[in-house]
């Protein structure tokens, strides 16, 4: 089972060029970002580590569940509500930010809503689904998208037009003191395991998930490609120029024998697969956070067909999505990236002291009615 | 008696009623002659007529298990129907089996053929079905439980599983099913398929229907249930995987490495027949920069002539196509294959070379024809075949991006299927341990 | 159900009339612009823009294939191609523009207003070739090769090495050549295309290059090939060597560099080169078959051919092999250091290492 823990922590690490991590450590590859990097991968891991660990202590529980057990109402209104914030927001930025993308690469002259439009109806038909479908579609996904991943990342390493040159000059920017805004879009790389927060419902009591080497290993690889490969690419002073850093990169390379010749298209094909991944993914999440703010709600990860309330709750999010694409510009949009990515930096930690919290409190409950119990035997 | 039937039956003429006296004992009789076949002169009018003798008779009457006292009158008119004979001696009234049996050979396999797997195909007889089951299938743990359906066509069905390898949460809510059905006449198996399936489930099929008693034999083994239906060729099987429509029998028998490559074939042919066209709008009428520069120009130089915009030009030709395909599955076999080489061949050069298609959409009509049928299921083939429409919609509206999209869509859809409340589309199936509170949380179909 | 039926109607109407307004336009209304020219114009601050336009045919053949040449100028590059669509019936598509021509005349001036356009144009492909044309682009893209076969693929063909595959022939991208007019300590270079004398094909064996702001250098093809195989490890290629009034010519098969900067207030830079190959054209019995003896006199002749090279292109005050970056790379330096290298650049002296493997003397003793 826990190769579906995987599968998040795998394609949330990739999403990261979407979410406008690297633009934001380019932006400060001279000013920290490359020591921000370094923190994040012990943090992350370290964060990662504690919290799956700890997320197997409830088993079938998700955050919310969790939290309804062991805190008073009140405030286990304000994390779902909070929770419901973050996630949402995830997916509408996402969501925008791929929409603009393709507009930009493959339909210029379209009505750039018209192209929102789809996404989101992707995206809603995705969030609907029960817990259960989200984690068969991501495994069905995932392993078509790895072929694609692996010829992306392969061409970009081995091209010989990659300039180490430039990523040695970039690495020996280590010494500089590191941002908050960098370290919280590095951090974001290592955000699979967040997932837990919903899905640890369908994981079942003593699962134990191996192989947890994954999280560091594969994350800092993203996070070393995501910010490497297009300095590789465009130079430590291009780079900074393109605000789609990532698609021109893709656009760099070519399949000299391939079926489509400009690597640009498998690429944005693939995130479109990942957006709408990720999309469906943090909207349903979201969705849970507020279906669990009704006092009567249990949980149905594996539900067919889904209740009438599932689409109500992410179309206002669709629409949520319009509004802000209306809102947004080039100035504002990076400013609720960071800002989006330094309060869910925040809240990874903050999810991680409620964890801890309500383990030990679990734990004292079952030593006493342990004693309780002795105590009832002995009399 | 008699009366009793007379009235139930009236103005019914094929039906036989008489009394009969041999001298001895007077014995009601009827039956429809229709129904039954010659066993009723070997058992029950040469015993009764000329080697009479009441004691043998009695005994007769007592120990051969195809005499059934059936003292209720409300049964008789459906053992009638059934082909029994009813007959009343002595005051008593006793049922006497002797149905008549159509079909005494194995049917030959038709839809789903196979070049080194048996050619022995169901019938529409079900004892032959059930024979033809047994010989493949040969352990005291398969169960069958019969079922009555359809008000009016009464047909009997057998619902067939291995009672030990079967989930028997899936058992139950197919019982419930079965319960619920309220079916006028159940002709066909497919019939009895929509009746299962829930309202959202049509688009594809998630029953299997099959002609072949290996493949049954097959699902058997792996705790399926099978059902199969009285007057049908074809057996019911669920819950299935949408893998299970990819697989054909050849594939059993079939080596390791050959079994392999046809089956990433047979994905590549969906692939193909489903993205096809919407690709071929999208490339030429939004992304002509995403092949290679050679296949834009080759596409340019072939339309050059195509007064309509490539969506009208893609309609055509896939109307054309589907309408070869209906006619030749209509036309008697003789005048079939006239139709196809006129379509196929006559019409679509003349279409190019008047300059109505390209030739690239000639070549991409064939290709999405030609894989659709490569997928060895007929009714999983349908749904393919019906897939490659909003592709075409959407390819038209939003370029090659929307196909990627409504591709998303469609995998989350079939993800989102369920066949008896098993994921439909699940990749690797979860062991049973893994599943969080079986059997409590599947309780929806 | 009938107003299910009617719904559903209406969402179809809306759904084709959606059609007209989003980029549908079918390929044969499309002009693809297989090659663009940029030139000065003839008035300062002008711009010729050229566009060499494919004309599809059914039928493909050697030297078939029709192009269209549109010219214009306008003072602004985007004006010009705005312009350009006046002259033509079909809407312009720059999705296949491969090939980017930059006149002298323009490379002289400046080209950073070429350069933001073109890295602005979403649809024109960063892994397009970049080249210069001499005398201008518009001369250049008049040519009809005869050997085309599809439009515009002679000067695809030449470039890339899917076709000929030559080692005066320096390929160079659009990415690339972005990349290079930023970085900090790598300058550009760019092919120059020319016309074939007989003018039925075309002539790319030299290389330009330019600084951050303008041309600086050209090289002859003889440079340009050892830039080739210096800086762009190109190994299909063949290296002449004089010797005793005849040429040893050897075909290399493998090519490897290295480079080592030194520290200090006039950094030495030490190039190291590997090259592994055999003797194509030797004179018989040449040195007795002696292989070290022939490698040790083939080394000394590249080490002087290529310092002859890197003296000349330091001296221009140019720096495409990226030294520059190399030297902040080895010594993680940052701007302070890269103002150091620049001071101390025109002085730097260049040693050349390098190391020949012949492997066997052609099939002949």
């Amino acid at each position: 089972m826990s190769r579906y823990f995987y599968y998040h922590v795998l394609y949330v690490g990739l999403i990261n060029i979407m979410i406008f991590v690297p633009w934001t450590l380019f932006q400060n590859r001279f000013h920290g970002a490359v020591s921000a990097m370094a923190i994040a991968i012990v943090i992350g891991t370290i964060m990662a580590w504690t919290t799956t660990s700890l997320f197997l202590r409830f088993p079938e529980m998700a955050l919310s569940d969790i939290v309804k057990a062991y805190f008073p109402r009140g405030i286990a209104l304000i994390v779902n509500v909070i929770g419901a914030i973050i996630w949402g927001f995830a997916g509408i930025l996402v969501v925008y930010a791929y929409s603009s993308t393709i507009q930009q690469f493959f339909n210029p002259d379209m009505n750039p809503y018209l192209f929102l439009l789809l996404m989101t109806a992707a995206g809603v038909w995705g969030a609907t689904r029960c817990s259960r479908t989200i984690q068969f579609a991501h495994e069905v996904l995932m392993l078509l998208c790895t072929p694609l991943i692996l010829m992306i990342l392969f061409k970009a390493i081995f091209s010989p037009w990659l300039d180490w040159d430039a990523i040695r000059v970039s690495l020996g920017y280590v010494r500089t003191r590191p941002s908050l805004n960098s370290l919280s879009a590095a951090l974001f790389v290592f955000a699979g395991y967040n997932t837990l927060v919903i899905f640890n419902r369908l994981i079942p009591a003593n699962t134990k998930i191996r192989q947890r080497w994954i999280i560091p290993v594969f994350c800092s690889f993203f996070l070393f490609v995501s910010f490497f490969i297009p300095i590789g690419f465009h130079g430590t002073v291009g780079v900074a120029d393109y605000l789609y850093v990532w698609s021109i990169t893709s656009d760099s390379m070519i399949m000299q024998y391939g079926f489509v010749y400009r690597v640009l298209y498998v690429f944005l094909l693939l995130y479109t697969a990942l957006s709408l991944m990720f999309t469906m993914n943090t909207w349903h999440t979201a969705m849970e956070f507020i279906k669990a703010c009704h006092p009567r709600y249990t949980p149905q990860p594996d539900q067919y067909p889904v209740k009438a309330v599932n689409w109500w709750i992410t179309i206002s999010f669709a629409v949520l999505t319009f509004a802000y694409a209306a809102w947004a510009n080039d100035q504002r949009n990076q400013l609720t990236y960071q800002s989006w990515l330094i309060v869910r930096s925040i809240s990874e930690v903050v999810v991680l002291l409620i964890l801890v919290w309500c383990f030990f409190v679990s734990r004292r409950k079952r030593r006493s009615s342990i004693r309780q119990q002795t105590a009832a035997q002995n009399s | 008696m008699l009366e009793t039937i007379k009235r139930q039956f009236e103005n019914v003429t094929d039906l036989l009623t008489e009394t009969v006296d041999n001298g001895f004992w007077p014995m009601e009789i009827a039956y429809f002659p229709s129904l039954c076949d010659e066993r009723i002169k070997d058992g029950l009018l040469v015993p009764y007529s000329y080697r009479f003798d009441p004691d043998e008779f009695r005994r007769m009457l007592r120990s051969n298990p195809k005499y059934v006292e059936a003292e209720d009158p409300k049964q008789w008119a459906n053992l009638l129907l059934k082909g029994f004979v009813l007959l009343k001696v002595e005051g008593k009234c006793y049922s006497f089996k002797s149905d008549r049996t159509l079909v005494t050979e194995p049917g030959t396999t038709e839809v789903e053929s196979a070049v080194l797997g048996p050619q022995s195909a169901f019938t529409e007889d079900i004892t032959m079905n059930m024979a033809l089951l047994r010989l493949r299938y040969n352990v005291p743990t398969l169960t069958a439980e019969p079922y009555d359906k359809g008000s009016y066509s009464n047909t009997s069905i057998m619902v067939l599983y291995d009672r030990e390898l079967v989930n028997p949460v899936i058992l139950n809510m197919l019982r419930d099913k079965l319960d619920r059905i309220r079916l006028d006449l159940l002709l066909a198996s497919s019939s009895l398929v929509k009746e299962l399936t829930d309202r959202n489930h049509r688009l594809f099929p998630t029953i299997l229907q099959t002609e072949r008693p290996d493949r049954v034999a097959v699902m058997l083994r792996k705790g399926k249930i099978v059902i199969i239906i009285n007057g049908s060729r074809f057996a019911l099987i669920l819950p299935v995987r949408l893998f299970d429509f990819m697989h054909a029998m050849d594939d059993e028998y079939d080596s390791y490495w050959i079994n392999r490559f046809l089956n990433v074939m047979r994905y590549v042919g969906i692939w193909m027949t489903i993205i096809l066209p919407a690709s071929y709008i999208a490339i030429v009428s939004y992304n002509p920069e995403i092949f290679r520069v050679q296949l834009a120009f080759t596409i340019d130089g072939s339309r050059a002539g195509v007064p309509y915009p490539s969506f009208v030009e893609v309609f055509v030709m896939l109307f054309m196509i589907e309408a070869l395909i209906e006619a030749s599955i209509r036309l008697p076999r003789i005048v079939g294959s006239t139709a196809t080489t006129v379509g196929g061949l006559i019409l679509g050069q003349a279409a190019q070379q008047a300059g109505l298609v390209s030739s690239i959409m000639i070549i991409i009509t064939s290709v999405v024809a030609i894989s659709n049928f490569v997928i060895p299921n007929p009714d999983f083939s349908q749904a393919v075949r019906l897939m490659k429409y909003p592709f075409v919609v959407i390819a038209m509206l939003y370029g090659i991006s929307g196909v990627v999209v409504l591709f998303f869509a469609l995998m989350v859809y079939l993800c989102n299927l369920r066949s008896f409340g098993e994921p439909y589309f699940a990749l690797f199936l979860p062991r049973s341990h893994d599943l969080p509170n079986q059997g409590t949380k599947l309780g929806k179909g | 159900m009938l107003r299910r039926t009617l719904s559903i109607a209406i969402i179809t109407a809306l759904l084709f009339t959606m059609i007209s307004g989003c980029g549908f336009k079918d390929i044969d209304k499309r002009f693809f612009v297989v090659s663009l020219g940029i030139d000065t114009g003839s008035a300062p601050g002008m711009f010729k823009v050229t566009l060499r336009l494919a004309i599809p045919a059914s039928k493909i053949e050697s030297g078939k294939a029709l192009t269209e040449v549109e010219s214009l100028e306008a003072s602004s590059i985007a004006e010009a191609v705005r312009l350009l669509k006046s002259h033509v019936d079909k809407e312009l598509d720059f999705g296949h523009c491969r090939v980017i021509l930059i006149g002298k005349t323009l490379m002289e001036d400046s080209v950073d207003e070429t350069l933001t356009w073109l890295a602005r144009r979403r649809d024109i492909s960063m892994i397009s070739y970049v080249g210069m044309a001499e005398p201008s682009a518009h001369e250049v893209l008049k040519l009809r090769p005869v050997s085309e076969r599809y439009p515009g693929n002679a000067l695809l063909l030449t470039f890339g090495n899917e076709g000929t595959e030559s080692s005066y022939t320096v390929t160079e991208y659009l990415f690339d050549f972005v990349r290079r007019r930023k970085e900090t300590g790598k300058d550009a270079f760019l092919p120059i295309v020319k016309m074939d004398p007989d003018r039925n094909s075309y002539e790319v064996n030299q290389v330009a290059f330019p600084d951050k702001k303008k041309l600086r250098l050209s090289l002859n093809s003889e440079e340009t090939q050892l830039f080739n195989i210096s800086a762009r490890h190109f190994h299909k290629s063949a290296i002449a060597f004089p010797y005793l009034g005849t040429r040893i010519v050897l075909a290399l098969t493998k090519v490897s560099t290295s480079v080592d900067i030194s520290t200090g207030d006039i950094p030495v830079v030490t190039f190291r080169i590997r090259a592994k190959g055999y003797l194509e054209q030797s004179p018989p019995r040449f040195m007795n078959g002696n292989i070290p003896k022939i490698e040790n006199h083939l080394q000394t002749e590249l080490n002087r051919q290529l310092e002859e090279l890197l003296y000349k292109i330091r001296d221009a005050g140019v720096d495409p092999y990226g030294f520059g970056l190399h030297y902040l790379a080895q010594y993680f330096g940052n701007s302070k250091d890269f103002e150091k290298w620049t001071k101390a650049y025109p002085y730097v002296s260049f040693r050349i290492r390098s190391r020949i493997q012949v492997d066997k003397s052609g099939q002949i003793q």
